[in-house]
């Protein structure tokens, strides 16, 4: 049964669904429910092959132990951050379901890739795929995160080219089997390229500048998936290049990638603390979010890099979730911290589910967000970071002040009334919510050390 | 032999009659619910004393060594019985004084009720952590939404930020033991203590000791109580002084004095010259305070500092001392507490200057008040005295200057007594003409702290052999 791949079902799906495109067209039926329908089966179906059929070697790609954890979780949101945008809303173009499948593609290609060249394929299928997602509703916001987005982009893609290239000069070889013990200068700097062209996909400051308006200009949804799926597929590729790849383990390369680490979680943390609306608040806290994954890649050891996969997991969910939960009042036109009260009004669940989503964000227990800041800690304080371990104290102070300041302004005291009506729509997006909190959860039994 | 899983399946219950009781629209009262589990829970508690209580233990998560697993330690008696009694003895206040959301007040109490009791039973760390921190969110909210409306936002955050520094680093503590030891249970980790090298237990002890300062609250820390005290509503208040602030002292004693004692016996000079700066720190800031509330809050970092004092000791009479002292403290820091709200709700204002000769209008508040002022001073046959008699005893047997702590008590005297004279005697302001004595409910609320400092007092063992630790 090697033949069946999650991979291959997707690839396989979206070429069904141009042909149902193009059938569609045909019959001149302007129903797009089919392809709809067909996107969301093709999805499920492959988190189904993923569960039941995961973890086998193909060729030019190979799979590594973490994949079908990693795999299965990127599908999982996929599922539900897709069926949200159907619950949000059924007009968007066709285009939408290709886009979505592909980026979801790149993704899981990005976490069992074993070469360069698959490598930067992978990571330029989500990019791509990602400029058209953030295009969403073709409104002038919309447009101007898109540019952004091509434009950041499309200096990081170069800088990741021009890295690889000095890596092939290094080296002689692109694939990641082979142990490189190279001491050639345009070699490390080459890998300084491939690191910075990664940072911009996984948003390590300095390299985050982009992250903040292009989520606040995008569809909820759309901010979902990159501030879950692309940003772990980011982090993963590092995974894959720094640990994999080239076990280089050398202090000063774990000094340095702390240094960024830490700085990422500083200017993120700092910076949400003064935002006043919301998504941007959200946005920074995801940025800081990454960090914290970051800082257990630059351990560049097994108990580091396993620790810093299941943080990817935890944050990816409840970012996933509290964008999500966000957009249903972000439709309620609730905007500023300071009109977090009338949340109430809009939808009790939501404001559950958002409430659970961000204390699992802060590190609260007994979500997952307090098992993946365990395993770093108990990473960091197995290697002797004992005074790392303290600031990140510090700066988990900042953070816990910025999610409790919006938490409190949620106050259930003051009665609002809102004049939205409770459709079937906010019904289903609701039920979705409770599925990403229960996940939060029951998360828990992915734990490894 | 009870099952100590019932201690925590009652409020447990009481929490989903809570939820039906809202979603469902049944109209019983909550404060009933909340009631009725936590009387069913006490009593389950005091047949559990008698008979022994049966450990529980189910693992979660194995690759963390993550369980819910329940066994008493040496500690958790005195603790618990503080954490099951109180909250009972204080809903009364809550009843008068939440008018709005009391449904979500009332789930509140009752998780946070719930977690206190497990905190103080849990064996394992991680949910010993896991119930410390719903304590924590639990209070947040009930001072950031019930709270007085000019200074909720500021106290309720000074609070959390504070707190959360000393859970992160208490965790931080948890993980370094769990590195060098590979469990999370308390009592494999006492049996392999030794293993530990010696710089990571300095580490452990100093992360714990922060933890503890945070929570007690002792010294350079200190200054998130007054602002919580003075914004919670009173049963609030009765709760974070009564039991809130004795995971400080639990933990403190726990990880810190009986799971290290060399290297608290190491650090006892300066630990116990700390406590004693504490003592007198706070006694004089104490006696500058006008308003009620915020001279209890004052004087209660007074009594955590000669907890502090007992536990720093590390002698076996200190040790006994702050148990016992935590627990009077408990029950009369609460009754101090609830007889500031009834001078706010009587008369309007909790400022001492501007009130007086209240005894002639109320003589049952005036009664209770010299009560509880002269329980807190140490008067010999109240709760108080036998638990500083051990403290200090403890202190003259290891380091004599810490007896320069009985200056605090002079000072405790003067600002109490000085209290006492402006509330309940000298003329009688014009304006307390109308001023009605309290009810009935308010004297048996009273009375029911009376009681449990009277008998505490007269029999300070029934406390002392809850205690099974020894140095």
């Amino acid at each position: 049964m090697s033949v069946l791949n999650s991979e291959y079902v997707l690839i396989a799906g979206v070429l069904l669904l141009i042909v149902l495109d193009i059938f569609r067209n045909r019959l001149n039926s302007g129903r797009k429910d089919i392809i709809q329908y067909a996107t969301l089966a093709i999805l499920v179906l492959a988190f189904a092959v993923e569960i039941m059929f995961g973890d086998f070697d193909i060729p030019f790609f190979s799979t590594m132990q973490y994949s079908q954890f990693v795999n299965g979780f990127i599908l999982f949101l996929a599922i539900a951050i897709y069926s949200f945008l159907l619950a949000d809303s059924r007009k968007h173009s066709t285009f939408i379901e290709f886009l979505f499948i592909l980026a979801v593609l790149g993704a899981m290609l990005v976490v069992i890739s074993s070469n360069f060249i698959s490598l930067l394929i992978a990571i330029e299928m989500i990019s791509l795929a990602s400029y058209g997602l953030v295009f969403f509703q073709k409104s002038n916001a919309n447009l101007e995160g898109a540019m952004k987005y091509v434009s950041i982009s499309f200096l990081s893609m170069v800088i990741l080219i021009f890295g690889i290239s000095l890596v092939y000069g290094g080296t002689g070889t692109l694939s990641f089997g082979a142990t490189y013990t190279v001491n050639y200068l345009p070699f490390i700097a080459g890998l300084s390229l491939v690191m910075v062209g990664l940072a911009f996909k996984s948003t390590i400051v300095p390299f985050h500048m982009w992250a903040p308006d292009v989520y606040e200009a995008s569809n909820g949804a759309v901010t979902a998936f990159l501030s879950s799926i692309s940003k772990a597929a980011g982090l993963i590729a590092m995974v894959r290049v720094f640990f994999f790849a080239f076990p280089a383990s050398s202090a000063f390369v774990s000094d340095m990638f702390i240094i960024l680490a830490i700085a990422t979680i500083f200017f993120a943390t700092f910076l949400a603390t003064v935002q006043e609306r919301i998504k941007r608040l959200l946005a920074y806290s995801s940025i800081a979010q990454a960090g914290f994954a970051f800082i257990g890649i630059a351990l560049l050891n097994y108990s580091g890099v396993s620790a810093a996969i299941f943080y990817i997991f935890s944050f990816a969910v409840a970012d996933a979730l509290v964008f999500l939960a966000y957009k249903v009042f972000e439709d309620a036109k609730i905007v500023y911290k300071k009109d977090a009260s009338k949340m109430w009004a809009v939808s009790k669940v939501g404001v559950v589910c958002l409430f659970i989503g961000v204390l699992s964000l802060t590190g609260f227990p007994p979500t997952i967000g307090f098992f993946g800041k365990l395993l770093i800690f108990s990473a960091l304080l197995s290697n002797g970071y004992v005074y790392l371990v303290v600031s990140l104290f510090v700066i988990l102070l900042f953070s816990t002040f910025f999610y409790f300041a919006l938490l409190r302004d949620m106050n259930p005291m003051e009665n609002y009334k809102s004049n939205a009506k409770r459709t079937t729509s906010i019904r289903i997006k609701e039920a979705i919510l409770i599925a990403l909190t229960l996940a939060l959860f029951f998360g828990v039994v992915f734990v490894t050390f | 032999m009870i099952q100590i899983l019932g201690l925590l399946v009652l409020p447990l219950i009481g929490v989903v009659a809570l939820l039906v009781n809202r979603l469902m629209c049944l109209g019983a009262r909550d404060e009933n619910i909340v009631l009725y589990t936590a009387l069913a829970t006490t009593a389950l508690l005091f047949i559990g004393m008698f008979v022994g209580f049966q450990p529980f233990s189910v693992m979660l998560v194995p690759q963390v060594d993550f369980a819910f697993s329940f066994q008493l330690n040496g500690l958790s008696l005195p603790f618990m019985l503080l954490a099951t009694v109180l909250p009972i003895l204080g809903l009364w206040s809550a009843v008068k004084e939440i008018k709005e959301k009391r449904n979500l007040f009332y789930l509140l109490y009752m998780l946070s009720y719930l977690s206190l009791i497990a905190v103080f039973m849990s064996s394992n760390l991680i949910s010993l952590f896991v119930f410390w921190e719903i304590v924590l969110v639990a209070f947040f909210f009930i001072i950031a939404f019930w709270g007085e409306e000019e200074r909720r936002g500021r106290a309720s955050m000074k609070f959390l930020i504070f707190t959360q520094f000393g859970s992160l680093t208490m965790l931080g503590a948890f993980i370094l033991m769990f590195v060098y030891t590979g469990s999370f249970n308390l009592f494999t980790i006492q049996s392999l203590i030794s293993q530990v090298p010696q710089t990571i237990s300095y580490v452990i002890f100093i992360f714990i000791l922060i933890a503890a300062i945070i929570k007690m609250p002792i010294f350079p820390l200190h200054s998130w109580l007054p602002d919580a005290h003075v914004t919670a509503p009173t049963t609030g208040s009765v709760l974070l002084a009564g039991v809130l602030l004795k995971l400080g002292g639990y933990i403190f004693l726990l990880f810190g004095v009986t799971l290290l004692p060399n290297i608290a016996h190491n650090l006892m000079v300066p630990l116990i010259l700390l406590g004693v700066f504490t003592v007198i720190y706070s006694t004089l800031v104490a006696s500058a305070q006008k308003d009620l509330k915020r001279l209890v809050a004052y004087s209660s970092i007074f009594y955590m500092g000669l907890v502090f004092i007992g536990s720093a000791t590390v002698s076996n009479a200190g040790i006994n001392g702050a148990v016992l002292l935590m627990v009077s403290h408990g029950f009369i820091v609460g009754m101090l507490f609830v007889l500031a709200g009834l001078l706010k709700e009587k008369t309007g204002t909790r400022d001492i200057t501007k009130v007086g000769g209240l005894a002639e209008k109320m003589p049952t508040y005036a009664m209770f008040f010299v009560f509880a002022v002269l329980a807190t001073l140490g008067v010999p046959g109240l709760s108080n005295f036998p638990g500083e008699l051990l403290v200090f005893l403890g202190a003259y047997s290891v380091y004599a200057i810490a007896l320069v702590s009985l200056v605090g008590v002079l000072i405790a005297t003067n600002y109490y007594l000085y209290a006492v004279k402006a509330v309940l005697f000298g003329a009688l302001k014009k304006t307390a003409q109308k001023f009605s004595d309290i009810s009935t409910m308010d004297a048996v609320q009273l009375g029911a702290f009376s009681v449990f400092i009277i008998s505490i007092g007269i029999l300070p063992s029934l406390i002392t052999n809850l205690v099974g630790v020894t140095i």
